[in-house]
């Protein structure tokens, strides 16, 4: 009689066992609506190769050495391929210099390969971006 | 048959006048090495295209035109890079060097990396470690020719993939191999790239590196880059803890990531495919990725390098790797958690992604090892250089 509280341990060990390796390995969490926001509005503007859209949430710094030769030159990598359709897969936060880091993945059908992207934020505005 | 004969007495009758020609070449162009480069020219020119008459008179007149040519093309490049230089605005870096010394699209690195031998080799040779004409010719036992042969035939295989995989469209990889182009040092002549260049930091982990996986747009990433770079070149950064380790070891105004190697040329786009699959893989490359940070923690490169491809083991120099173990051995040792982020498809590599949290507080890093099948093809660290310099 002692013992049957162990026999309910088992499945409920089971259980936490699978609910641990049903997990996705990269369990990033829930990137914030802000910076997503404020990418998908960077991705929608390469699509549209629209230099003041891509800089609409740009902080200070972002707009100072962003210039549109740049832009172009990124629109001429990936405009054509986003036009296909993309996808986001959020990969998480970096803490680094004290700001919030973002990043994720972006795929997209008509591209041979992903992207990585990071975008740091600040009072609420994208103050870099990294694509790799 | 005949044509092979033809072309061995074309050639015969080339050497033969090899001397004569070399010294007309330095008649027509002040420069020695010009004037070595042209004389090549003239002999392939005329190999390819033999005359009737292949003499003196035909070898100076093929000779004089080529001049003429390299002349004008000389003038042309002057004048659009006089214009692209009075088109930026003082404060913004050109391209060239926002994107640091060698920060090229991982595209042309997997290019590069395609290519046949002898090619690769006196390509990453010259433009990823930075190594002479000269130093190349002694190094392989070739004649500096040779070298400077190989080197224009393996770019314009570059550029003729590039082509192919962008249609055709030129301008949207151009500017991407800028890099490729070793940049000027100070008082040097722009139209003539130093033959002897002492390579910066990592070599080819301090300049395909950072490329390959810069893998950037050339504009986007190289802002926070940039920005960082002009300000290290101004201030000393040998104290602040807040720029770790690879930032260290690609030295002052070098940008965001260090990467180890090239994709292995052997990959294969099912590999490849098989590679994303979640599964034991994704324990593989945590592993592989423990591993490795052990080893520079350790400062112990033949670890470090035993679960490479061939390439990887040859692409990464051991004083570069023992300048990164300095950097970052010390970081790591005060204890980090490695975490899986996920996986990046590439043409040639599957990356995997992780992040590294420093139990000394210092700044998150991202770090990548790029798989291709079972073999390590590379490993990238980066750092926080998207961020805006510090006010």
């Amino acid at each position: 009689m002692k013992k049957q509280p162990f026999l309910y341990l088992v499945p409920a060990l089971a259980l936490c066992l699978l609910a641990a390796y049903a997990r996705p390995a990269h369990a990033a969490g829930t990137a914030p609506s802000e910076a997503e926001k404020a990418l998908t509005k960077m991705i929608e503007a390469v699509k549209a190769e629209s230099y003041d859209a891509f800089l609409a949430d740009a902080g200070a710094n972002l707009k100072k050495q962003l210039s549109r030769q740049q832009f172009e030159g990124m629109c001429g990598l990936y405009t054509k391929s986003l036009k296909q359709g993309y996808t986001l897969e959020y990969f998480g936060q970096l803490r680094q210099r004290g700001m919030a880091i973002y990043v994720w993945k972006v795929s997209s059908p008509g591209a041979q390969e992903d992207v990585l992207v990071k975008l740091a934020m600040k009072d609420g505005k994208v103050d870099g971006v990294l694509v790799f | 048959m005949g044509m092979r004969a033809e072309h061995t007495a074309d050639i015969e009758s080339l050497l033969a006048h090899a001397g004569w020609l070399r010294r007309f070449a330095a008649a027509l162009v002040k420069d020695r090495d010009d004037a070595e480069d042209l004389a090549q020219d003239t002999m392939l020119r005329v190999w390819r295209h033999p005359a009737q008459d292949a003499g003196r008179a035909w070898l100076a007149r093929v000779a004089r035109n080529l001049a003429v040519d390299r002349f004008r093309a000389t003038r042309r490049r002057e004048v659009r890079e006089q214009a692209a230089e009075s088109a930026q605005p003082s404060q913004v870096a050109n391209p060239e060097e926002l994107v640091g010394d060698a920060q090229i699209h991982r595209t042309v690195a997997e290019v590069v990396a395609g290519l046949a031998e002898p090619f690769r080799q006196t390509i990453v040779l010259r433009f990823y470690e930075g190594r002479s004409s000269a130093d190349i010719a002694r190094g392989l036992g070739v004649p500096e020719g040779t070298v400077r042969w190989r080197l224009k035939e393996g770019l314009d295989r570059v550029r003729r993939e590039l082509d192919a995989r962008h249609r055709g469209d030129r301008s949207s990889w151009l500017a991407l191999l800028t890099p490729l182009v070793p940049r000027p040092l100070p008082g040097e002549s722009k139209l003539r790239p130093p033959e002897a260049r002492t390579p910066q930091g990592f070599s080819l982990a301090g300049h395909v590196a950072v490329a390959v996986l810069g893998a950037l747009v050339a504009s986007t990433v190289a802002l926070g880059i940039a920005a960082h770079a002009r300000r290290a070149r101004s201030t000393s950064t040998a104290d602040e803890p807040a720029r770790t380790a690879n930032e260290a070891v690609l030295g002052p105004g070098k940008a965001a990531l260090v990467r180890l190697n090239l994709a292995n040329q052997a990959a294969h786009a099912a590999e490849i495919g098989a590679e994303t699959a979640p599964g034991p893989e994704r324990l593989d490359a945590q592993s592989l990725a423990e591993q490795l940070l052990q080893a520079v923690q350790d400062n112990d490169y033949d670890a470090f390098v035993a679960k490479g491809s061939a390439f990887f083991r040859a692409a990464v120099p051991t004083g570069g790797f023992a300048s990164l173990s300095a950097k970052l051995g010390t970081h790591l040792a005060q204890g980090r958690r490695v975490s899986p982020l996920g996986s990046v498809r590439h043409t040639r590599t599957v990356d995997w992604i992780f992040k590294i949290e420093f139990t000394d507080g210092g700044d998150d890093a991202l770090i990548t090892v790029a798989m291709n099948g079972w073999q390590l093809a590379g490993f990238f660290v980066d750092d926080p250089t998207i961020l805006p310099p510090e006010k």
